[in-house]
């Protein structure tokens, strides 16, 4: 059902797809830099998160081979900070995302005890329009600036 | 089931999609009762929040009856009536530790979006795009609800839907910004905005001390229902100069806390709003902050204002030396519903929060294309579309 007049609806159709696209562009991953920290904070005390990155949640434990890995207590009451990077030989441009991916997914689990899902079955289809947005979500846990 | 759906800017149909399922141990499925149009709406609707994709379903303040529960769910039955939060949030990590619900680290599944534009992700929300989690809205048949024993609350016997239903998130909207916006008892609160948000802020500043209360709107059916169901002074600004008009209500001093409950798509009477409606389809700014500038400048020297309209990112011409040199304090978040939902259905209970009148058209799910049509022309004194599924 039309609820607007035909101009205001082009105007932000095209600016709905600009922006989505800008948000893609953003989240694809990149060509290999320097390694670098990508930190989480967890809300539990140091004493009751694993040691060795093996010992994590299966989605750190699965990068152990590829990461580095450190912990620290955070300041205040704010739980231990969890601090993972690349090893330096590795150079698998989509490696930095999958280890934002893995940190946050190990908060959930340690704070929540499971990983959040998405809704399924999915109401959505795919348009012409809303494909920069679907490039973007195939980067939404993996992405970002964590 | 059916659901009402964002079919692409300024479109929106009823058709039949997939039921939702649990997909967590902490779920729970709700029967959707009653399912309420949100001003915040109509930025996904108008493509202002560039997040949605066709098949998408709208809606995230509802009542309703829990049908399913997943095996983590300690707290809810089937058969339970129950009110949800419009935000997801874990209630395990440190913000929503501190009540900071709406900042959940774990509520959104999607945070790469948020932390692209903002920096950091907010937790998730029903209905209100994939930037906020892509989850399914209320305006359906049934709602897949994460962290069901968090985010959903049993409404008290005393209490009917038709009321329990804005505690979802126009209740505790309103309560956050009189509270985090600092109200004290003999404080003069003014609220910009007599939706049902700003109705709810005024109520609640009223609740917690303040001696006076004004709200600003130019909206006469909205204005009357202030003044009937509020209890409190209002100021039409179509007729009237608000700093003025301010003024004298505050004995020139200005009010103590100003509470903006319009969002990124304000009116003004004067020429500043053919300026902001300009830039923002030219895409120069994306929101129109014109209720927010005026906050700003009517508050009193070392106040408080608090922004509780919904904006996406950019604004033009924030009078950011009138915050420092008048000493203002400015605060602003999404809504926290799991820290007062509770309180606020016991006080719902006592009557001391009435929410009835807000439901000026109530009908059904099939109807919601026209729900929205009116909400949005703000016709017949629409001043919210409640959806019956």
């Amino acid at each position: 059902m039309p609820l607007w007049n035909r101009t205001t609806t082009v105007v932000a159709a095209s600016a709905t797809a600009g922006a989505a696209a800008l948000v893609a562009r953003r989240l694809r991953p990149g060509t290999t830099s320097p390694p670098r920290w990508h930190a989480v904070t967890i809300d539990r005390p140091a004493s009751e998160v694993p040691g060795p990155a093996a010992s994590w949640p299966a989605p750190l434990a699965r990068l152990a081979d590829d990461v580095e890995l450190r912990t620290n207590p955070a300041p205040g009451d704010r739980g231990t900070e969890v601090y993972a990077q690349r090893r330096a030989d590795r150079t698998d441009p989509t490696l930095d995302g999958r280890i934002r991916g893995a940190l946050r997914e190990t908060r959930m689990i340690l704070e929540t005890g499971e990983i959040l899902l998405g809704d399924a079955p999915s109401t959505t289809r795919s348009t012409v329009t809303n494909l920069p947005l679907r490039l973007a979500l195939r980067h939404a846990r993996t992405g970002g600036r964590l | 089931m059916r659901a009402l759906l964002w079919e692409g800017v300024n479109e929106l149909a009823v058709r039949d999609v997939p039921d939702p399922v649990l997909r967590n141990d902490g779920d729970i499925v709700v029967k959707v009762r009653r399912t309420v149009t949100c001003g915040s709406d109509l930025h996904l609707v108008g493509g202002y929040i560039p997040f949605m994709r066709a098949g998408d379903v709208l809606g995230h303040e509802f009542v309703g009856e829990v049908v399913e529960v997943g095996s983590g769910v300690r707290n809810h039955s089937v058969g339970d009536r129950v009110v949800v939060s419009s935000f997801i949030a874990c209630g395990r990590c440190w913000f929503c530790r501190k009540g900071l619900f709406s900042a959940c680290d774990n509520g959104n599944t999607n945070p790469a979006i948020t932390e692209t534009l903002w920096g950091f992700s907010p937790g998730g929300c029903f209905g209100y795009s994939h930037a906020l989690g892509g989850n399914g809205g209320s305006h359906a048949e049934y709602v897949r609800v994460p962290y069901g024993d968090v985010g959903a609350f049993r409404i008290p016997d005393g209490v009917s839907d038709e009321r329990a239903l804005f505690a979802s998130d126009s209740v505790p909207t309103g309560w956050m910004g009189a509270e985090l916006g600092g109200v004290t008892p003999g404080d003069v609160v003014a609220v910009w905005g007599a939706g049902a948000v700003g109705q709810m802020a005024a109520r609640s500043a009223m609740l917690l001390g303040a001696e006076k209360v004004v709200v600003i709107d130019r909206l006469a059916p909205r204005l009357q229902q202030v003044v009937c169901f509020i209890g409190c002074d209002v100021i039409d600004y179509s007729s009237t100069d608000v700093h003025e008009a301010l003024l004298e209500y505050t004995g020139g001093r200005g009010p103590d806390v100003c509470i903006e409950a319009v969002g990124m798509e304000a009116h003004s009477s004067g020429p500043g709003h053919l300026y902001d409606q300009v830039k923002q389809q030219l895409r120069l700014q994306t929101d129109r902050p014109t209720a927010v500038r005026q906050a700003i400048y009517s508050c009193r020297k070392g106040g408080s204002v608090f922004v509780l309209g919904v904006f996406a990112a950019l604004v033009d011409k924030f009078p950011l030396g009138a915050v420092m040199n008048k000493g203002l304090t400015l605060r602003s978040s999404q809504m926290h519903g799991q820290r007062w939902i509770p309180m606020l259905l016991e006080r719902m209970e006592r009557d001391e929060i009435v929410t009835e009148h807000l439901a000026t058209h109530v009908m059904s799910l099939e109807d919601g294309p026209r729900g929205y049509q009116l909400f949005k022309d703000k016709a017949d004194g629409c001043v919210r579309s409640v959806l019956v599924p």
